[in-house]
Order: structure tokens, then sequence, then C-alpha cells
């Protein structure tokens, strides 16, 4: 029966690749939406663990002053290292990157302050590091503390908006494949009616006269999903390099989420689950209508 | 075997006449009976609702003392194994084999492929078919088509074979072997029930008939011409 089933979609293949192709498109967008949710969430997971905050001390502040308050960092046991930065390194870094070399040189001092990258263990919670740095705020020395939390923190919510938006496009698109399976299934139960009330003059039960039409579907949602995993992998090998990039600049050292065997076993499961779905919706409906009495 | 009783059953068809009138009938379990009759007389109708494929208007379809018109759907593809059914238009699956069509019954009883075949080919060889089962049922004759449904009908040994205009397509020869065939099965014990207006290929064969006429019951030579199987050989 499976080979009936197999026989007619590629006897009827432009239709079948069309079903292939808007059930591959349909499942695209949520599933590169789950796949772009966990990247982030990777991302932002190995930027959390890049535990550190800076200090800037004050213009004025003397290198007495930034020497004696990097030593007192130091000497905290949760601190893991604390590495300064001199004015005047700062301001060859900055020269380094802008091309307003000739205006630094009309100053008559150095506008940049000193400052101090403070990395701590690797155990420490958030809290306690806005804790620690705290108790550096209040020093003469200086001027500001940055943690840099609060982008992550925004990073952490577009992340949750892109979790929700999957599902609910997930949702949509899945009804959308069920759908377009179920109308599929239906064209091919039209061209199969006289055989459906044949095979029911003989004594065929329901379920035996749907089975050719799960089949039917589960072909179609396996198809489906398969351009769906060739799409998204496409995407990723498009993606992978600028997104790495951008991930190191910010110190995160990017390994995709997507190219494991089990998410693409998961879509390809999802697929034929949609597909006997369709089937069972055409199937149901079209059989309730058809009446040989 | 199977006793059949049609009691004051009529159908009536939407928009059209009165297929069936108050008809009442009993066919004796393992007896063979002709439905005979003008076009729309009424005998396809009668048939099709010993088949459940119609229901009637009013009235009783009983098979085995059940009627078969309350039946439940769940219990109506049971009910259709146990009949063997010829059409006048054949129903073949034109796109399956020979082969394929004979077999449709035994795959929808669930019987394994090793037995389908040895059972098909048994069938097929009795319609004289055997070597054109591979065959598409498009490439035969409309007489060789009927044969094919005729193989169909008794491949599952059936208790009850309802035969519409079975030898409508074939030659007088054929047509003979193929009431030969029939005789056999209700030798058996089957209950046979066949339309056919060819009165007279009908009449030498001896065996109950019942006219038709506009829905009603107008000849029944029961006692004149029914052969009992059951013990006697005919």
């Amino acid at each position: 029966m499976i080979r009936d089933s197999f026989r007619y979609t590629s006897h009827h293949f432009g239709t079948s690749l069309l079903v292939w192709l808007l059930i591959g498109t349909a499942m695209s967008a949520p599933a590169g939406l789950y796949l772009l949710q966990r990247n982030i969430e990777v991302i932002s997971r190995q930027w959390e663990s890049l535990n550190s905050f800076s200090v800037y001390f004050n213009v004025d502040a003397s290198a007495g002053d930034v020497e004696a308050l990097v030593q007192q960092m130091s000497s905290q046991v949760e601190i893991e290292a604390v590495t300064t930065v001199t004015p005047e390194e700062a301001l060859d870094e900055f020269s380094s990157y802008t091309e307003i070399t000739d205006a630094l040189t009309l100053l008559q001092s150095n506008p940049l302050p000193a400052s101090a990258r403070v990395t701590v263990d690797d155990d420490v919670s958030v809290t306690r590091i806005s804790e620690i740095a705290s108790q550096f705020e209040r020093a003469d020395a200086v001027d500001e503390i940055v943690v840099e939390r609060s982008w992550l923190g925004r990073l952490k919510a577009i992340n949750e908006l892109i979790a929700r938006l999957g599902w609910v496009l997930g949702i949509l698109f899945g009804i959308g494949s069920i759908l377009i399976t179920a109308a599929s299934v239906r064209l091919a139960l039209e061209m199969r009616l006289e055989e459906i009330k044949v095979l029911k003059l003989v004594g065929a039960t329901d379920a035996f006269v749907k089975r050719p039409f799960l089949y039917f579907g589960a072909i179609y949602g396996f198809g489906g999903s398969l351009v769906a995993a060739m799409v998204l992998s496409a995407a990723l090998i498009l993606l992978e390099a600028p997104l790495g990039a951008l991930g190191s600049s910010y110190g995160a050292m990017v390994r995709f989420q997507g190219d494991e065997p089990a998410f693409y076993i998961g879509l390809v499961l999802v697929g034929v689950v949609m597909g006997v779905a369709g089937g069972l919706v055409a199937s149901n409906q079209r059989l309730r209508e058809i009446n040989i009495d | 075997m199977s006793k059949i009783e049609f009691l004051r059953v009529s159908k009536r068809f939407e928009g059209g006449g009165e297929a069936l009138k108050d008809v009442s009938l009993v066919f004796p379990e393992g007896t063979m009976t002709f439905l005979t009759g003008h076009s729309g007389a009424g005998k396809s109708t009668f048939l099709r609702l010993l088949l459940r494929a119609e229901s009637p208007t009013r009235g009783e379809v009983l098979v085995n003392d059940v009627n078969v018109v309350k039946l439940p759907s769940r219990k109506i593809s049971a009910y259709r194994q146990n009949l063997g059914a010829v059409f006048q238009d054949h129903h073949l699956l034109t796109e399956r084999s020979v082969y394929e069509n004979v077999a449709l019954p035994l795959k929808v009883a669930g019987m394994r492929e090793r037995d389908i075949g040895r059972r098909v080919r048994a069938a097929l060889s009795r319609v004289g078919l055997l070597e054109k089962e591979r065959f598409g049922t498009r490439a035969l004759s409309s007489g060789e088509q009927q044969r094919i449904g005729i193989a169909r009908a008794i491949v599952n040994r059936p208790k009850v074979l309802l035969a519409d205009e079975p030898t409508g397509n074939l030659d007088p020869g054929l047509s003979r072997d193929i009431m030969t065939l029939f005789e056999q099965f209700n030798q058996i014990g089957t209950t046979v029930i066949v339309a056919s207006h060819d009165t007279e290929l009908i009449g030498v064969m001896g065996f109950r008939i019942i006219e038709l006429a506009r829905g009603r019951v107008v000849r029944d030579d029961d006692a004149t011409g029914l052969k009992e199987r059951k013990g006697s050989g005919g």
C-alpha cells in the first residue's frame, strides 16, 4: 500500500514538489527562529560568563592613587586579575582607531583617564559582581564603574521575544502545513474516488481506505521537512561567518547550534507528524461525505 | 450459508420514481435465484439494497435474521466482506493489474500475501484468465473485464453471491460457463442471486426465477422452477 502512495507521488511529481516546497518554506520560518533563539541563548550565556567590570579613574587621579586601588582590588579573593590601562596607553589605542591624531596633538594634556579591567572568578554570581564593583565606586580616584550587563539584559529580552515569536509562527505555520497537506491529500483522494467506492463495496473499513492517504501525508511531510532542512542548512552556511565575526568581536567564541543530527531528525519527525495529521484531516472529512448508499 | 428476506421493501429515489414497491421475498439459504425483468424493473436496486449500497425507504432486509438496514456503519464493512458482488459496470480499478483487482477483497479482509496469491490464481483459473494476471485491466475486452469482476466476487468464497447482469458482455458459450460457475458455488452452499434479462439462458438453468416489473414482483416461479441444491445435487 505504501508502494502505491510512492507511485502516486512520483507519477504526480510536479504537484508533489510544489507541496514539498510549500511545506518546506512554512517549516523553515519557525525552525529558523528556533535556531536563532538557541544561538542567541548560547552566545549570551558565553557573554555572561565573561565575569568582569571596567573601572574608569578620575582624569586627575595620580598614578599612585590608581596603583593603590589596583593593589586593593587584586588583594580581594574573588578577583582573579586586574589589567590596567594608563592614560598614555588609552591615548595610543584611541589614536590607532581614529584619524584625529593631529587634533589630539593640539591638546595641552591627555583627556583620557586611566582605566582597569577587573576579572573575577568564574563561579562568582552576577549579583556578587555588582556588589564587588560598588565597594570601589566610593573611592576618590574612581570616576565610574561599568558592569556591562544592561545590554545583555536587553539581548535576553529580545531572545525571549524571538522564542515567543517562534512559538506563534510555529503554531501558525504548523496549521498552515497541515492544511497544505490536507488540500493535497484531498486532491489525491478526489482522483481515487472510484477506487474508494470499489474498496467500500468489497468491504474495506474506513481505516483501510484511509491508510494510503495517511502515507501520502507522511510522504508530503517528510519531503517538506527535508526542504526545510536544506533551507536552514544553506542559511546557516551563509550566516555562520559574519555572525561568528560579530560574536568574537564581543569576546564570545561562536559555535553555531543547528548542525546536530538531533535537530534535523526532530525536524523530519515534526514534518511527518504534521503530514499524517493533514492526511487524517482530509480523509476523515472526505470519507464522511463519500456515500455509496 | 445465508437466508435472505425482504419484508415489504420499498425504495424511492429522490427526484425519481419508486424503484421497488412493497416487495416481500424469502431466499432460503443455499438457493440460487434469478431476478429478471426489463431495464428499470428494479433488479439492480434490489441487489444494491442487499449490498447495503442503498437503504430502503420502507421495509426490512434481513440476512440471517439481521436487519442490514439498521447495521451500524462500523459493521457494514464486515457484512460486505461476506458477500461477493458482480457489477453491471464491472467496478474495476483501471490503474491496477488483473491480479491486484481480484486480490482486493482478500487484502481488505487482511489475508496473508502468500494465501492471497493462491486464492487469486484459483479464482482466475475458474474464469479462464490465469494467463492474464499481470495485465492491466484497460488492456482487456469488456467480456474479460466482466470475468475479472466475477473472479473478484468469488475469490473470498462468499456466503452470498450477488451478480448484476454478469453475462451482459459475454458470448453465449461463455455465458453458460459463468452460470455453471455460479451453480457450482451454489452447490457448496452459497446463496446466489443473479439479475439477468437473458430469459433464454436462465430458463434452461432450471432455478427459481423472480420477475420484476416497475418495482413489483410480477412472477415468482418458486413452486415450479426451484432446484433445491442442498443434498439433492440438482
